[in-house]
């Protein structure tokens, strides 16, 4: 009931704002993520786009899901300024260890659907962060950030009756940004560190014990749960009128707790990757010539020395790409060219390496002034098999202020492309041994193969009034879907059982309905209603499907009062979802290690992960000619039970401060 | 105690009531405070860590249509928690808030303030819990932070152009677990100046 008044409040909210702006006047639209008041980490950026699905174990790394392959599928892939960073451990994939310095970040770009985007196969969409063009002469920016969740034991610590174990704790996280810019050239640089402590006692124990078993008992006492980024980023650039070109160097790496997910519980470990690229284009009338390079490297080691169990992963891959992109008043074609060579080097694997070639064809036919024809087509291959993605979308304008969009995607995955654990233990990698999981022999490795019917309703009422209508059937015809279904243990919740991978089929339908409303400079809010619904399947294939919520709705509104004052206020309500893998674990009462002599404070697992609201208020003011930024966030007003993985933390009541300056 | 701090509020009261001159404190005036506060009520948290009296340093600039200030507060617990460990341990409360003065006459001004900030608290020793064979320990930290927020009335009142005192009664909740409860009288001075014109700059 509470969480039916509170999306009423939210429905109200909104109409009020809207009744209120109708009487006013048209203004521009929303540009820039620049003003926006809330955030504070990369991670914030794709909760900016209530489409994607997201789960996660320590509120620091969060699974996505565009609504295609579920969270353990491939990630979407992440650009910053058009350039891919591949930060993606096993589908572990954490944000926050990007060099993003976040108060540059204008946009932040979300695709859904398989496709090559700025001559990189997307195949599970992607977030593309564009950040501010640099300023001329030199520039220096910082940021600090800290964030508190309400909950802690304090002095209570000392009382045997009284004490609780500490919560998360958020920060200090750290940036700091340089730039140069003289007429055509540009440099610029950034380091940044984030620092996360995932102590809630749903992870203590298991954290605790999962490092202690894995080698590090002589340090038990003194571990410290903590999770350590640190990235930085080198860029320089050359623009004329008619060419350009950029280098780029960047290097991350994290300590942190690896979930693997055939494990069914995190392994301590050091995360790192590295890349050169280079990228130039060149405009010669009508056709604009792009190329890149990319030379990548990522590593999964040992996050202390005393560890035994080690992933020994390091995997380099190198990327050539070309495209040609014609454009005429009514037509535009671009064919491309990708090619990669993946090094891969970890105990088991014996091939030297794999080649990945990739043609695509992308064109667009203006059919008079109402109508088009959009085509995405690309094929893959991996020196075995092929695959094949095709979307054709043709947008009609109906009326001036309507327009429809039928859409057809048929796509396949390679499973290389997929480069999964299950993939990579199917060929060698031994560490699944290692870890003492036990394999469902053979682990299938095969193309994912899907189908989507979308219809698209786009109604614009005015310059700064529309409504989005999507309804979207996507047919799974081979799904990969890994499976672990873990067994309980009492010191550390969960043992792998045996790791399956197997081709699963079923249909899914998503509904989409978005009421997006601005009334700029003074506010923009968006209501979004997301439907997703399993119609038919194999039993695991629902499974897998559960986890995924099925009904959201989420509602922002961002309001700029005067010209250095922003709040936000964002709200989404999720409904319940079902972790089938983790049955083992349903009712069984989780605690610190027994024996110690404190007060009994435990708590219950639960497969289903409850619906919850959460409320978010956000204050941002720039002072002295915005050379100085603060924010105040406030997180889960309402204290509910914000917990989106069965072995997940819960979010507590939570309150962000960030302070930035601009010189 | 608190018969103590009533009189103070009160005398501070009644004496701006029969003062009838002009307050100095123009609108674009900044203050400093520095006061001592003490605890006046008891409850469990108080009851087991005994506060001292403490020191509070304070700014204060105009700011939309009343007080910005930002400051810190250092107050020491000493305590006896049911454990051998010594649990005492230095509070630092630091916080922003924002304060709206109201003119009762022209020397005397209330304000009600609310301030949010980080109440650090740093112990002189951390705990450690085993079980009886030593196998398994609980080891505590021995720095916390946690959110806090104090609603107060600030009664102030001018002694000279630039020199005011003032008495406040304020509420301080941290969100711990167990909440942590405090409320403090606090007498101190104020000192008066013009906004340096950088603030100002950066205000605007």
């Amino acid at each position: 009931m509470n969480n039916l008044l509170r999306c009423l409040i939210m429905l109200s909210a909104f109409f009020f704002g809207l009744s209120a702006s109708l009487c006013g006047q048209a203004k521009n639209q929303p540009d820039s993520l620049s003003k926006v008041a809330g955030l504070l980490r990369p991670n914030d950026f794709f909760k900016e786009n209530p489409r994607w699905n997201n789960a996660s174990t320590d509120q620091f790394t969060h699974l996505l899901d565009g609504g295609l392959y579920g969270y353990y599928g491939p990630q979407p892939k992440i650009l910053v300024d058009g350039i891919p960073i591949d930060a993606d451990f096993f589908g572990w994939q954490n944000l926050n260890t990007l060099p993003l310095f976040v108060d540059n970040v204008r946009q932040a770009t979300s695709r859904f659907t398989p496709q090559v985007y700025k001559n990189t196969l997307a195949s599970a969409g992607l977030i593309d962060f564009k950040t501010a063009v640099v300023d001329t002469g030199f520039s220096i920016s910082s940021t600090l950030y800290v964030g508190n969740e309400t909950g802690d034991p304090g002095p209570f610590v000392f009382d045997s009756l009284r004490t609780t174990p500490n919560i998360d704790r958020w920060g200090p996280d750290g940036s700091i940004f340089l730039s140069y810019k003289k007429g055509n050239w540009y440099s610029k640089g950034l380091f940044s560190f984030r620092i996360h402590q995932p102590t809630d006692l749903i992870l203590n124990q298991r954290i605790q014990i999962t490092a202690s078993d894995l080698g590090i008992n002589d340090e038990f006492v003194n571990y410290k749960e903590q999770i350590t980024t640190k990235s930085g980023l080198l860029e320089t650039a050359y623009k004329a009128n008619n060419w350009n070109i950029k280098a780029r160097g960047i290097y991350g790496e994290a300590t942190d707790y690896l979930f693997l997910q055939p494990f069914g519980r995190e392994i301590p470990a050091k995360t790192t990757y590295s890349q050169f690229a280079l990228k130039g284009q060149y405009q010669a009338g009508n056709w604009i010539l792009n190329g890149e390079f990319i030379a990548h490297n990522k590593s999964i080691g040992r996050r202390f020395p005393l560890h035994t169990f080690i992933f020994d992963w390091d995997q380099t891959t190198y990327t050539f790409s070309s495209s040609a992109l014609f454009k005429a008043q009514n037509f535009s074609v671009e064919p491309g060219l990708i090619y990669e060579r993946l090094k891969t080097r970890a105990p088991g694997i014996n091939q030297p390496f794999n080649d990945l070639v990739t043609l695509f064809l992308d064109s667009r036919i203006s059919l008079g002034r109402r109508a088009a024809i959009d085509l995405h087509t690309n094929l893959d291959y991996d020196e075995d098999q092929f695959a094949e993605t095709i979307q054709l979308d043709v947008p009609v304008s109906l009326t001036e202020h309507w327009e429809v969009t039928p859409s057809f995607l048929y796509t396949e995955l390679l499973p290389l492309r997929q480069n999964s654990f299950a993939f990579w233990v199917g060929r060698g990698y031994t560490f699944a041994d290692a870890l003492g999981i036990s394999i469902d022999e053979p682990l299938e490795s095969f193309r994912n193969e899907s189908l989507r019917f979308k219809i698209a309703n786009k109604v614009t009422v005015s310059e700064n009034f529309a409504l989005l209508f999507e309804q979207q059937l996507t047919r799974h015809n081979a799904l990969n879907v890994p499976w672990q279904i873990v067994r309980e243990n009492e010191f550390v919740d969960t043992l792998p059982g045996t790791f399956t991978a197997t081709s699963e089929e079923g249909e899914r339908l998503s509904l989409v309905a978005q009421i997006d409303h601005s009334l700029l400079p003074l506010f923009h809010q968006q209501l979004t209603f997301q439907l997703q619904h399993t119609l038919t399947g194999t039993d695991r294939y629902k499974e897998y499907s559960n986890q995924i919520p099925g009904t959201k709705i989420s509602y922002q509104f961002d309001v700029f009062p005067v010209p250095n004052l922003s709040l936000s206020l964002k709200t989404i309500y999720r409904t319940s979802t079902e972790w089938a893998e983790f049955e083992a674990l349903d009712g069984v009462e989780y605690t610190l290690p027994s024996g110690i002599p404190i007060r009994d404070f435990s708590g219950t697992f639960d497969t289903d992960t409850p619906a919850f609201v959460n409320l978010n208020i956000s204050v941002r003011k720039w002072f002295w000619n915005r050379h100085v930024s603060t924010q105040f966030s406030l997180k889960n007003v309402f204290n509910e039970e914000v917990r989106t993985h069965t072995l997940g933390a819960e979010l507590s009541t939570k309150f962000d401060i960030k302070i930035g300056l601009n010189f | 105690m608190f018969r103590r701090s009533f009189w103070i509020v009160f005398f501070l009261s009644v004496a701006s009531g029969v003062a009838a001159q002009s307050l100095a404190s123009a609108p674009d005036r900044a203050f400093f405070d520095v006061n001592s506060s003490f605890s006046v009520a008891d409850n469990f948290f108080t009851e087991t860590w005994n506060p001292s009296p403490g020191i509070h340093l304070n700014l204060r600039f105009p700011f939309f249509a009343g007080q910005v200030e930002s400051g810190a507060r250092y107050i020491r617990f000493k305590g006896d928690a049911p454990t051998p460990t010594d649990s005492d341990f230095h509070s630092i409360f630091v916080h922003l808030g924002w304060s709206y003065p109201i003119d009762i006459t022209a020397r005397y001004q209330i304000a009600p303030v609310l301030l949010f900030g980080n109440n650090i608290m740093l112990f002189d020793e951390s705990e450690v819990f085993t079980n009886q064979s030593g196998t398994e320990m609980f080891v505590t930290d021995k720095n916390e932070n946690e959110f806090a927020y104090e609603l107060a009335l600030r009664n102030q009142f001018q002694i000279s152009s630039d020199w005011f005192i003032h008495a406040t009664i304020s509420y301080n909740r941290t969100l711990t677990f167990f909440p942590l409860s405090v409320t403090l009288v606090s007498a101190g001075v104020s000192y008066s100046f013009d906004t340096p014109r950088w603030l100002k700059k950066a205000f605007k």
